[in-house]
């Protein structure tokens, strides 16, 4: 429980650090997203509680953005699943799986993000 | 426990659609408060970081640079002493005329935070406390449009940022070599995201070209009149079709850190 806690500190810090200080060191005006690199990384590896930290990464990454609360929780949620789901298929540490499934999340995410924001 | 872990979602579900029906504007202005030092922290870090790393990077062209700001200087010089006369003629061209002075902008001081990661928004210090509405524009002091309150919290807004998809207005531009502005060109400035911002339905007999100024105009009242956009990049020019199309260098760019000012009487009329 204490770990868990810690990590959704260095959530908090993440979040913060992307929304304030990355912003100015925008690469054609794309901010990278820390926290979906974050949230690949505890769910590649395998961590207990990772997909419930998925979600509140989510949540806590919603209160900083125009979305709902929720829309990257869900989506950071379902792309938790997606990466426990492919990893029984494929060696984890295997290098061209690791690049296919991280640019799938990014595409998935961004994808499903942007038609949201459409919609809304 | 399969029926236990549902039921847990759908709770999640139904505590996630109350909240954002009744507790959004609430719950974000309270960790906006909460998190706004360490947010400020972060902000004033990442400029002076970008400062330093700007002029170490442009360290080379720093004698290239000088001496064309010496030149522009020089030239602007000249130019200011025209516009003290043109200033003296026009004060007393008013008194004889019995016009209203200008009124100049009611502003309201605020500080930016952050950016967000998707989608060209800022968060600013100030929100319903100090008088601050929707549509409101927000400029910088050297009245460089940013773009207009988007959302409107207790103590913070959300800053709709001209760059932004959702952003549309009319501009007008004004050629580098016509002081005068003799010829009125407008054309209809569309946020493309990413801090991009392309310029559409100018006439293809007008002549525009790159470096020329573009600043708003009231038209169709989304922005007051002479605030400074940005300078056009490229030229698109199509056979097809009856118009021009050119992607505008917005100047905000450089100037979202520190303070900006929101105008306070002014809203505009967006069409939604």
């Amino acid at each position: 429980m204490r770990k868990e806690l810690l990590l959704i500190l260095v959530i908090c810090f993440l979040v913060l650090f992307q929304q304030s200080f990355l912003p100015h060191f925008a690469i054609y005006g794309m901010i990278p997203n820390l926290v979906l690199v974050f949230v690949f990384v505890l769910n590649i590896l395998d961590y207990k509680s990772s997909i419930i930290l998925s979600f509140w990464a989510g949540l806590i990454l919603d209160i900083y953005s125009e979305m709902p609360l929720g829309t990257s929780g869900i989506l950071f949620l379902a792309m938790a699943m997606i990466i426990k789901k492919s990893s029984k298929f494929f060696q984890k540490l295997n290098i061209l799986y690791l690049i296919f499934i991280f640019s799938f999340c990014l595409v998935f995410y961004n994808f499903l993000l942007s038609l949201i924001q459409i919609k809304l | 426990m399969k029926i236990n872990k549902i039921i847990l979602v759908i709770i999640v579900f139904l505590l996630l659609i109350f909240i954002n029906r009744f507790f959004l504007d609430i719950t974000k202005n309270s960790f906006y408060n909460l998190t706004s030092p360490v947010q400020g922290f972060f902000w004033k870090m990442g400029d002076s970081s970008t400062n330093f790393f700007q002029s170490f990077l442009e360290n080379k062209n720093l004698k290239r640079n000088n001496q064309e700001i010496l030149r522009q200087n020089q030239k602007l010089l000249v130019d200011l002493q025209k516009i003290r006369e043109l200033k003296k003629e026009n004060q007393e061209l008013k008194e004889v005329l019995d016009l209203e002075l200008n009124k100049e902008f009611e502003l309201i001081l605020v500080e930016s935070i952050s950016r967000e990661t998707n989608g060209d928004f800022i968060l600013i210090s100030g929100g319903a406390e100090k008088g601050i509405l929707k549509d409101m524009p927000v400029i910088t002091k050297e009245k460089v449009i940013i773009g207009s309150i988007d959302k409107v919290y207790k103590d913070f807004s959300r800053v709709l940022l001209i760059s932004n998809k959702e952003s549309n207005f009319d501009v007008q531009i004004q050629k580098k070599d016509d002081e005068k502005n003799v010829n009125e060109i407008y054309g209809l400035a569309q946020g493309q995201g990413n801090l991009k911002i392309d310029l559409d339905l100018v006439p293809q007999e007008k002549d525009i070209g790159e470096g020329d100024l573009v600043f708003t105009t009231i038209l169709a009242g989304v922005f007051p009149k002479d605030l400074l956009v940005g300078e056009i990049k490229e030229v698109k020019n199509s056979d097809v079709s009856n118009f021009q199309e050119a992607e505008i260098e917005p100047y905000f760019k450089n100037n979202l850190s520190g303070t900006l000012f929101v105008i306070k009487n002014f809203i505009s009329q967006k069409e939604l």
